[in-house]
């Protein structure tokens, strides 16, 4: 690996001088593939480009540091067929080009085995391109965090092996449980990029099954600060006289419109996707407390595509609950920086801990020496896969996507708690 | 210095012709600027809606609506992109930048546009859009508008901004340059017109005759004459000549000018004096036969009094002793006649009836006549003690009196003697006495007797007047006394009949009365005065308008010798 890395440098230095670098280039490039395999006896790396700073950092940090805790727990038992697992993050600041960026670094310069944990749709959609690229060189991404549909459609989805179940699935499941209970005037507030756009389209599909349309939209632009208000946003959909909402937001954004729209006196349910999910919670309650308004967690509905993290009866909510308690695994300094406070459990740590565990049983089937060639044909092989949740994971030639189950939560006296009865939202 | 005529007319016609040419600039290039832009602009726009047709038709296609908004959302971060916007065939908008939504007037648009049957072809449309301004709005179908149409929002402020932005550059380079240049033109102008513009001024300094002015700038003159060895040097040297010569005979002017003036002034201020002089001698001339004639008035009139005064006592003695006959002896006829008629009663049974009324009768008339003898007697010897009065040599005693006292004293006797000679007479009695005279040096009994007579003539006149015009008339009289310093004076005050002006002058002459016959003596007045100026040195005047008013005036020393 070094040697090779080596060789493709110094070629890479000497194609602007020499007048024969093509045969040179040609060589280099062959004996390149023929040694970027890991070496026997090297360590896995795990190529990770995710959002360490900005607004969204609490997701790739917690997402990070749930995937972290269950390698640390392999690798403390030796590792898979001895060998290490070791993680190379890079910040991208949900940016796309620097996730571009980050992309190419880690695919030619650390010579990651796989990409894994990318936060965000915005972000995947803009490295699929780049997965293609390298298309011949069996670069995977694996558990991208993100619903989006541009990764689970040709012509990219081959290049990715998704675990969570998609916007569209989310929001499907939403539209469903609000039109049987009567809810059937949805608006939508969404982030104005491809993620949002995401959601948007998974709703407006779902709806338009019925034959229903979105009554009414309005975008926030990402980035967009907690204290920043969202008026504009709840009165271009309040104009549309909706009986309910899907929030397609991260949760800062998603938290600070359900405080506008509850104090312009506006109760009514708001569907959060799981990307806003359970942070929005003690955004809001700490608000509630700060301005003394008991209503803003009022009427709040989630999806979420993990099960809850409070739910003991699951194993494998015990063991990332065991495992964090016991690792306490922090985001690299370097990219972060101090001052996070970092959550016990959430949602999305025990995405990231799935994730972690799906991949490493990935790389316990593919066996010794690790040879990515052989990477797609050992995850399609994998069927009922039980990771100690209550649904199994699949996948196949035509399904990369390892897990279909979508939970519903709502707020109940300050706690996330499943949802377990939706007539209790009939208007 | 001024700035020069010549160069002033000069700049106001480059400041006008640098503002024509700086605005016809601006114009020209900013819309020649306008046309490239918006082409540009609108080729960028093309380009764009292009770039996302071709790539997006497999997006829209697979309904990975994700991935065309992650194309979308990297158009419109594009300099002057405004928004991009993607609607599928049923025209509906499914992917877009908006924030925090779509604008009415892109909806509009959408609408229109989705509806026209020539939907087919690339479409620009200038469109106001609130929150964004002045949008041009491009857009193109994909695949035919099978697949449906792209939109891309053009802002119109950039293209303004850049425009505004190069008229600004360019004004400012052609300011410098016109500055640069004035300044060049001022100096080149200055260093002609300066030379002139000091003879100029200087001539004009020497037209108003601004002397001091002149002075100053004589010195710039002479360095010029001195140093400048063109024609303007020469000018100078003849103008330097001619001022000279011009400043001495000015010189000369002002100073006769001066005498003159000097003179007459002088001459003016003698001839006032002279004329003050005069007219005070002649006042005080004025004045001096004023008093003589007074002078002369009054001894005339002391003289006719004193002649009067001894002709009537003359007169008066001569006519007492028979007088004193007539009236004891008629006095003693009016007994006899009685006598006469008691004797006439005893023996009226012995003479015949007849008889006794002729004798009755004879004896009524006879003593009728009798009676009237005694009571003009009386009257007559009454006249003739008052002008024996009058005219007696000897004065009172004088005495401190009390004014106050004796006006009041006497006010009252008059008016009581009044009623009591006419019942039906009446008064309203105005007083007012000034309490701070004090005592008097005078002559009580001379004083009361002059206030007597003052009063009796003022209450007779109002009587008169109350008789003639009846109850329309309130009778008044006005009696007060006044403090003068060393003088005092008494005001008898009527509303009467008053004293015509032809006899104004004679009241005081003795025998003059305007009372009917065998009512007044005519001499009250004329005592009055002898009493008030002879013996106590005081005055007595008299004020009236005839039907109207008369008022006497009495002022005394108080402390007379």
């Amino acid at each position: 690996m070094v040697r090779g890395r080596f060789l493709f440098s110094e070629v890479g230095e000497m194609a602007g001088k020499n007048t024969g670098w093509l045969s040179r280039y040609g060589l280099g490039l062959l004996l390149y593939f023929c040694l970027s395999a890991p070496l026997p006896g090297g360590d896995i790396v795990i190529g990770i480009s995710s959002p360490f700073t900005g607004s969204v950092k609490a997701n790739g940090i917690e997402l990070y540091r749930g995937s972290l805790a269950y390698f640390e727990h392999v690798n403390q038992r030796g590792g898979v067929h001895g060998r290490k697992i070791t993680v190379k993050a890079l910040d991208d600041n949900y940016n796309p080009l620097t996730a571009i960026a980050n992309t190419m670094q880690l695919i030619e310069q650390e010579q990651v085995f796989l990409l894994f944990d990318y936060m965000g749709t915005a972000v995947v959609t803009r490295i699929l391109p780049v997965l293609k690229l390298f298309g011949d060189r069996d670069v995977f991404l694996f558990c991208p965090y993100s619903g989006g549909e541009a990764q689970r459609l040709p012509p990219y989805d081959s290049h990715v092996f998704n675990l969570r179940a998609s916007y569209k699935q989310e929001t499907e499941g939403l539209v469903e449980n609000l039109l049987r209970i009567g809810r059937k005037r949805i608006a939508v507030f969404y982030q104005a990029d491809a993620f949002g756009r995401g959601g948007w389209e998974g709703v407006q599909g779902a709806l338009a099954k019925h034959g229903l349309k979105i009554v009414a939209e309005a975008t926030y632009r990402h980035g967009t600060p907690f204290s920043a208000s969202f008026t504009p946003q709840v009165e271009i959909l309040r104009r549309g006289e909706p009986d309910a909402v899907i929030s397609i937001a991260f949760h800062a954004d998603g938290a600070g419109f359900i405080r506008d729209a509850r104090d312009a006196g506006w109760d009514v349910p708001i569907a959060n996707l799981s990307v806003g999910g359970s942070a929005i919670l003690p955004l809001l309650s700490l608000e509630g407390a700060r301005t003394g308004r008991q209503n803003y967690t009022s009427n709040l509905i989630s999806s979420e595509v993990v099960p809850n993290y409070e739910d003991l009866s699951l194993p494998a909510v015990r063991q990332y609950r065991e495992l964090m308690d016991r690792y306490h695994p922090m985001p690299p300094k370097e990219l972060s920086g101090e001052g996070y406070t970092p959550f016990r459990y959430s949602h999305i740590g025990l995405e990231g801990f799935l994730n972690a565990k799906v991949l490493v049983e990935v790389l316990e089937r593919l066996g010794e020496p690790p040879a990515r060639e052989r990477l797609r044909k050992v995850v399609e092989s994998i069927k009922n896969l039980d990771i100690g949740i209550d649904t199994r994971v699949s996948f196949g030639p035509d399904r990369h996507q390892g897990m279909d189950k979508v939970y519903y939560f709502t707020v109940e006296g300050e706690r996330y708690v499943p949802v377990t009865d939706w007539q209790r939202w009939r208007p | 210095m001024k700035m020069s005529k010549l160069f002033r007319k000069v700049m106001i016609g480059a400041v006008i012709l640098f503002g024509v040419i700086s605005i016809a600039t601006s114009v020209i290039s900013g819309w020649n600027l306008y046309r490239h832009l918006t082409q540009e602009f609108t080729s960028k726009g093309t380009a764009i809606i292009k770039n996302i047709a071709d790539s997006g038709v497999d997006m829209l296609v697979n309904r990975d609506l994700s991935t065309l908004q992650a194309v979308v959302d990297q158009f419109a971060e594009i300099h002057g992109v405004a928004y991009v916007y993607v609607a599928n065939a049923d025209g509906e908008i499914i992917s877009h930048t908006f924030v925090p939504g779509i604008p009415d007037a892109v909806r509009r648009n959408q609408a229109r546009q989705s509806q026209q049957a020539g939907g087919q072809q690339m479409q620009i449309v200038d469109l106001p859009v609130e929150g964004l301004g002045d949008i041009e709005d491009i857009s193109s179908p994909m695949l035919a508008g099978k697949a449906g149409s792209v939109h891309v929002g053009m802002d119109k402020k950039v293209i303004r901004d850049i425009i505004w932005t190069s008229i600004k550059h360019q004004q400012i380079v052609l300011l410098a340059i016109f500055l640069i240049s004035t300044l060049l033109a001022y100096m080149v102008v200055n260093r002609i017109s300066r030379p002139l513009n000091l003879l100029a001024e200087h001539a004009q300094s020497l037209a108003s005759r601004d002397f001091a002015t002149s002075r100053e700038e004589s010195s710039d003159i002479e360095a010029l004459a001195r140093h400048a060895e063109d024609e303007l040097g020469d000018l100078a040297k003849s103008f330097l000549y001619m001022e000279e010569t011009l400043a001495h005979y000015i010189a000369h002017l002002q100073q006769a000018k001066a005498e003159v003036e000097e003179y007459s002034q002088k001459l003016e201020v003698k001839v006032r004096e002279r004329t003050q002089e005069l007219n005070e001698r002649n006042e005080a001339l004025e004045k001096t036969l004023a008093q003589l004639k007074d002078a002369q008035q009054q001894l005339v009139m002391q003289e006719k009094m004193a002649s009067l005064g001894s002709l009537t006592a003359g007169i008066a003695h001569e006519i007492k002793n028979p007088l004193n006959f007539v009236n004891n002896f008629a006095e003693l006829s009016v007994n006899l006649t009685q006598d006469l008629r008691a004797d006439l009663e005893q023996e009226k049974d012995r003479i015949s009836p007849a008889v006794l009324e002729d004798m009755e009768e004879l004896l009524r008339d006879l003593e009728q006549n009798v009676q009237k003898i005694n009571e003009h007697g009386k009257r007559a010897d009454s006249i003739v003690r008052g002008m024996l009065l009058h005219s007696r040599g000897k004065q009172g005693e004088r005495q401190l009196t009390d004014l106050n006292a004796l006006v009041e004293e006497y006010l009252n006797l008059a008016y009581h003697g009044m009623r009591a000679q006419d019942a039906s007479f009446n008064v309203t009695i105005e007083k007012d006495y000034d309490t701070s005279i004090g005592k008097v040096n005078l002559v009580p009994q001379d004083i009361s007797r002059v206030l007597l007579n003052v009063v009796n003539n003022a209450c007779d006149s109002v009587h008169e007047k109350r008789k003639e015009s009846r109850d329309a008339f309130a009778p008044t009289l006005r009696v007060s006394t006044k403090s003068l310093g060393d003088r005092v004076e008494v005001r008898v005050w009527d509303n009467g009949r008053g004293i015509p002006p032809a006899v104004l002058d004679k009241v005081f002459n003795p025998f003059f009365t305007t009372k009917p016959a065998g009512k007044g003596t005519g001499l009250g007045l004329s005592i009055s005065y002898d009493i008030v100026v002879s013996e106590h040195k005081g005055e007595l005047q008299v004020l009236s308008e005839e039907g109207k008013y008369a008022e006497f005036i009495i002022t005394l020393p108080k402390n007379a010798a």
